[in-house]
């Protein structure tokens, strides 16, 4: 089978075999899925709930403090929902400033509260919310390598991002940055009039930066700082990082020599003091007559061919059902709805049981496989239909953040700046293909060999539209779930 | 073949057409001045803070008394001015009609946003036993941090060329502007060095400022003699607005060599990634520039 490969994952065997994985788990999964239903639904009746316990078999699940929120939608699982609420209301209360705090003793017992409830929000969000067999079946499968995508998620991690990325300064972004408490310091954008007085750097300007398919980026402008890169599942992720302001106005002069002679030579010139008026008029130069404008006397009925006048509709585009092909070859399953739109209807479930014995016969490169707990899982055709449906969500999401910081909030022409920049990968999955842009603004040169990165990168620069250099590092390795990158250079201000 | 009754217009593929092509065209001929304009607005300063209306061969005050009428955010308040010059350049300020004993320039204090300042020069070092009698128009300020207001003061650069210039007879007007920060050049500016542009006698250096930046001050040089009148100075120092002191910055490499300064190493912490820079008011500085 042919590898789908996405662009270019340089030097990184892990992540190529991540990829080829994921397309092969396409096709896997696709028939695991449906076979999945069954084995839950039938092969595991009496349970209640696939995931009544904590299953062993689901993947690790990523640090407690990476889970922003767990929304578990169905009525029985707002017990998880509550609890998630507790702790965000308890993290936000570790934002206080230590004069707000009762005292020491009861902040440490409300951080062993907050880890302990952090862990149980870990282990009760991951169990199965139950969904009613009424209502639509959206579900997911997820064995830890790879995922499919689902529609309707029920259960979703979101990464800890930095607050207000435009119009915020990270002021620490030192190993705070993995904390869910506010890394980032909100610091105010100065107003528009005095905004002159300030360099900028960071953000993404417009227009926003987009990424070509030779991995290169259009769109940074000037000042713009960004980070893109690349999901498990072929998303490409731009990211821009806050905005740094520094006070470093620098003036300018517009000179004008003026003298007794030069005076005397642009003040006043004669023509313009004689009143310009017309000296005669002759009359032989009026208007003699009047142009009498043509009006219509009438109007042509103009007789409309027949042959456009009707309306012949063409077939409806909506009924045209879009092949879900995964691959070359033909297969008779793509009749089916599920397969088409991913809706699970249950007047397809005998259909499909059997369709799926059908393509283990057809499909015989890509056999179905559904492997639980080790054990090969017995398909079992009955009359019984799925009583509960079990959600796991493990999005393919854009999960990088990137901070960044300046040593000094003010400079003077001549003066050296360091800026720091700082990614992390706080989603469950590795990325990509990363690669970080920096375009410096016209006030700021960068400072030949100053640059480090504290992962192997290449590091190359370009010149910019503004008389500066646009700096990039394109990281040789994925980035794993909670890790990351520092990178450091100077800037001269100009 | 269904005919066509007239009483459904869109009904008809022509007529729908159209009729789309023609609300298209008005919906474009509406929006495109309104888009014009915004567009316009949005890449242009407010008038408020131009001065197309006004030139600075005016007389000086007239610029500064307009920013006062219109109420410019700023006025009657005191910013921070630094005159400098060439080397042992002295520099008198005026106070209570008189000028007050020489200061070596650069002289850096506070001045009133909307005044008008008449300094004396002297010791010029190529023309000595000379003066001159510059003013200078503040007409707008800057807003640096609090307390780092010595740092960023209005740079008055007198220079050597401006002043042959003014001993010779000649007028030299300085518009001083604060650079626009998203249109600046890409030149290395060395400390206490001043980009200038020449314009020509006709043309109009505040406009022209006013294009380059925001202008926060006027220097005017070419007085070589205080016109007494009968020994009152307070129209010729244009009424002694009042100026404040303030302290210049202080040059730590002077602190350190003079011993009221530590030399401190910095503190690299075990887990710190790279080195870690100076003090928020002592930037490194580099040495070979």
């Amino acid at each position: 089978m042919r590898v789908h490969s996405h662009r270019r994952f340089k030097g990184n065997e892990l992540f190529q075999s991540m990829l080829a994985s994921r397309t092969y788990v396409r096709l896997r999964v696709t028939f695991g899925l449906a076979l999945a239903l069954f084995v839950a639904s039938f092969s595991m009746t009496g349970c209640g709930t696939l995931g009544g316990k904590a299953k062993p078999h689901l993947p690790a699940l990523p640090e407690p403090a990476r889970i922003a929120s767990a929304e578990p939608s169905a009525s029985d699982a707002s017990a998880s929902w509550k609890l998630t609420d507790a702790v965000e209301s308890i993290e936000q209360s570790e934002d206080l400033p230590p004069e707000q705090a009762a005292d020491t003793t009861q902040v440490n017992i409300e951080q062993t509260r907050v880890e302990q409830r952090r862990n149980q929000v870990a282990s009760v969000s991951y169990e199965a919310p139950v969904v009613s067999p009424a209502t639509n079946a959206a579900y997911r499968v997820d064995d830890g390598d790879y995922t499919i995508p689902m529609i309707n998620p029920q259960v979703s991690y979101e990464a800890v991002e930095c607050a207000a990325p435009t119009t915020s300064m990270c002021t620490n972004c030192g190993t705070n940055c993995y904390s869910s408490s506010a890394p980032c310091l909100n610091v105010a954008e100065p107003q528009r009039k005095n905004s002159n007085e300030y360099i900028f750097d960071g953000g993404d300007q417009e227009p926003s930066v987009v990424v070509k398919k030779d991995w290169t980026a259009a769109g940074v402008d000037p000042t713009d700082t960004v980070i893109y890169y690349e999901t498990l599942g072929g998303q490409v992720c731009v990211k821009p990082s806050n905005r740094v302001p520094i006070y470093a106005p620098r003036f300018g002069a517009v000179r004008q020599v003026t003298g007794v002679t030069l005076a005397a030579r642009a003040v006043g010139t004669e023509r313009m003091l004689a009143p310009v008026s017309p000296a005669n008029i002759r009359e032989a130069d009026l208007a003699g007559n009047v142009t009498v404008p043509i009006a219509p006397h009438g109007e042509q009925q103009v007789g409309m061919l027949d042959a456009f006048q009707e309306n012949r509709l063409g077939v409806p585009i909506a009924q045209v059902v879009p092949p879900a092909r995964m691959s070359e070859t033909i297969v008779m399953f793509e009749d089916i709805t599920f397969f088409a739109t991913g809706e699970m209807i249950y007047d397809e479930v005998p259909v499909l049981g059997r369709v799926l014995a059908n393509a283990r016969e057809w499909y015989n490169p890509e056999s179905v496989e559904v492997v639980i707990d080790g054990q090969q899982a017995a398909l079992v055709v009955d009359a019984k239909r799925a009583q509960d449906v079990h959600v796991y969500e493990m999005p393919d999401k854009c999960a990088m953040r990137i901070c960044k910081a300046a040593s000094h909030t003010i400079a003077n022409s001549g003066d050296i700046v360091r800026f720091t920049i700082r990614f992390d990968n706080v989603g469950p999955k590795p990325l990509g293909n990363a690669v970080v842009m920096d375009s410096l603004s016209a006030r700021l040169e960068y400072i030949e060999g100053s640059q480090q990165c504290s992962v192997d990168a290449k590091f190359s620069t370009d010149a910019n539209d503004v008389g500066s250099q646009v700096l990039r590092w394109e990281i040789d390795e994925a980035i794993s779930p909670s890790a990351g990158g520092v990178i450091s250079f100077d800037c001269r201000v100009r | 073949m269904s005919p066509n009754d007239g009483s459904n217009f869109f009904s008809h593929p022509l007529r729908s057409q159209a009729k789309l092509r023609v609300l298209l065209t008005a919906v474009a001929l509406c929006t495109s001045p309104a888009l014009l304009c915004s567009s316009a607005v949005a890449q242009s300063r407010s008038l408020s803070d131009v001065h197309y209306f006004l030139n600075s061969n005016q007389a000086p005050g007239i610029v500064a008394g307009a920013q006062v009428a219109r109420g410019t955010p700023g006025v009657g308040t005191f910013t921070a001015v630094s005159i400098s010059g060439p080397a042992d350049l002295k520099v008198a300020l005026a106070r209570d009609g008189h000028f007050l004993p020489t200061l070596e320039a650069p002289v850096t204090t506070g001045m009133l946003v909307g005044g008008v300042y008449r300094f004396r020069v002297t010791n010029i070092p190529f023309r000595p036993g000379e003066e001159l009698y510059p003013t200078l128009e503040i007409i707008d300020r800057i807003t640096p941090p609090a307390g780092r207001e010595h740092r960023f003061p209005i740079p008055i650069v007198l220079t050597e060329d401006d002043l042959r210039l003014a001993l010779d007879g000649a007028l030299v007007t300085r518009v001083i502007y604060l650079e626009d920060a998203e249109n600046a050049e890409p030149f290395a500016a060395l400390p206490g060095e001043q980009r200038t542009f020449d314009v020509g006698p006709a043309d109009n250096a505040l406009k022209t400022a006013d294009q380059l930046g925001r202008p926060v001050a006027i220097l005017r040089i070419g007085s070589r003699v205080p016109t007494d009148l009968q020994g009152d100075l307070s129209a010729f120092l244009f009424g002694c607005p009042p100026w404040v002191p303030l302290p210049t910055a202080p040059n730590r490499d002077a602190m350190i060599r003079d011993g009221v300064w530590p030399e401190t190493i910095p503190v690299e912490r075990d887990n710190q990634p790279f080195s870690e820079s100076p003090s928020e008011d002592y930037p490194r500085t580099p040495r070979a520039l």
